[in-house]
């Protein structure tokens, strides 16, 4: 494999680590929005104050 | 005619000696701003609800003494891989997780700090698990050496397990593609027939082995603490 040759592994380790605390980054603030119209009638459903993901 | 399997990927083009091929890792990025519109999309609500199963599913297997967000990092492991085994399905994309150079670089940082966050806090514990529960004592010093080679050849094991599963589709699909121009018309119709069985084959692959590559480091956490 001619690509696999002249490999800087640790310049390219951490391009990789860089792109997977991108991706983790972008998880993290991925959220449903809830309507709140639609829980009017059960009001007891707490709502979420905190628009990020709770964990 | 390719001299070799892997010329199409052939760097022509590299800046500090990491070829422009490796950028197609991030290209699953640009999927993910869909899920920052104002407006709930399908997108958003579909990919909530794979990670919110995942979040589940990892939580039990983390079990009770796993600090409160740990199931995120392995989260968005699964859908590193994801997007880079999908993508690197697709024709002129470079497969970047079918290389040891990413699946090494993800499972090693993740190993050691798993080993040092275990040796460190819990040592007793760790030592514990180099014996299985029931082993005869004339095995057990058997069992502590296959035990800590098993453990240390962890993440070559992890990173081999992806490359591999990947390479192997790929190298499929490569070795039946190029009988294609030596066939007669009428078996060229069976080729693509299988060419497209095997494809739908590598897109579950792809989907399994980033499950795969989640879970197995989800489960070697849990075995720290």
């Amino acid at each position: 494999m001619p690509q696999m040759m002249p490999l800087n592994w640790i310049l390219s380790f951490f391009f990789f680590i860089m792109i997977f605390i991108l991706f983790n980054i972008m998880n993290y603030y991925s959220y449903n929005m809830k309507n709140k119209k639609l829980n009017n009638e059960n009001k007891k459903i707490k709502q979420n104050k905190n628009f990020y993901w709770k964990w | 005619m390719m001299t070799n399997l892997f010329s199409v990927f052939d760097p022509t083009t590299n800046l500090l000696n990491i070829s422009f091929n490796w950028l197609s890792t991030i290209l699953g990025l640009l999927f993910l701003p869909y899920y920052f519109w104002l407006i709930p999309n399908r997108h958003m609500i579909f990919w909530n609800l794979i990670l919110n199963k995942l979040h589940n599913e990892f939580k039990t297997l983390l079990g009770k003494n796993s600090f409160n967000g740990s199931t995120f990092i392995f989260i968005s492991l699964f859908s590193f891989i994801l997007f880079n085994n999908l993508l690197g399905i697709f024709p002129y994309i470079f497969t970047s997780t079918s290389h040891l150079n990413l699946t090494l670089s993800i499972s090693l940082p993740l190993w050691l700090s798993f080993m040092f966050f275990g040796w460190i806090n819990n040592t007793q514990h760790m030592f514990s698990h180099l014996i299985p529960q029931g082993t005869p004592n004339i095995l057990m010093p058997f069992m502590v050496l296959i035990e800590t080679i098993s453990n240390i050849i962890r993440p070559g094991t992890l990173a081999v397990r992806l490359t591999a599963n990947m390479i192997a589709g790929h190298l499929l699909m490569t070795l039946l593609g190029n009988t294609g121009p030596n066939f007669p018309t009428i078996l060229i119709f069976i080729l693509i027939f299988i060419q497209i069985l095997l494809l739908i084959l590598e897109s579950a692959v792809a989907i399994i082995q980033s499950y795969v590559i989640a879970i197995l480091s989800t489960l070697y956490s849990s075995e720290v603490n």
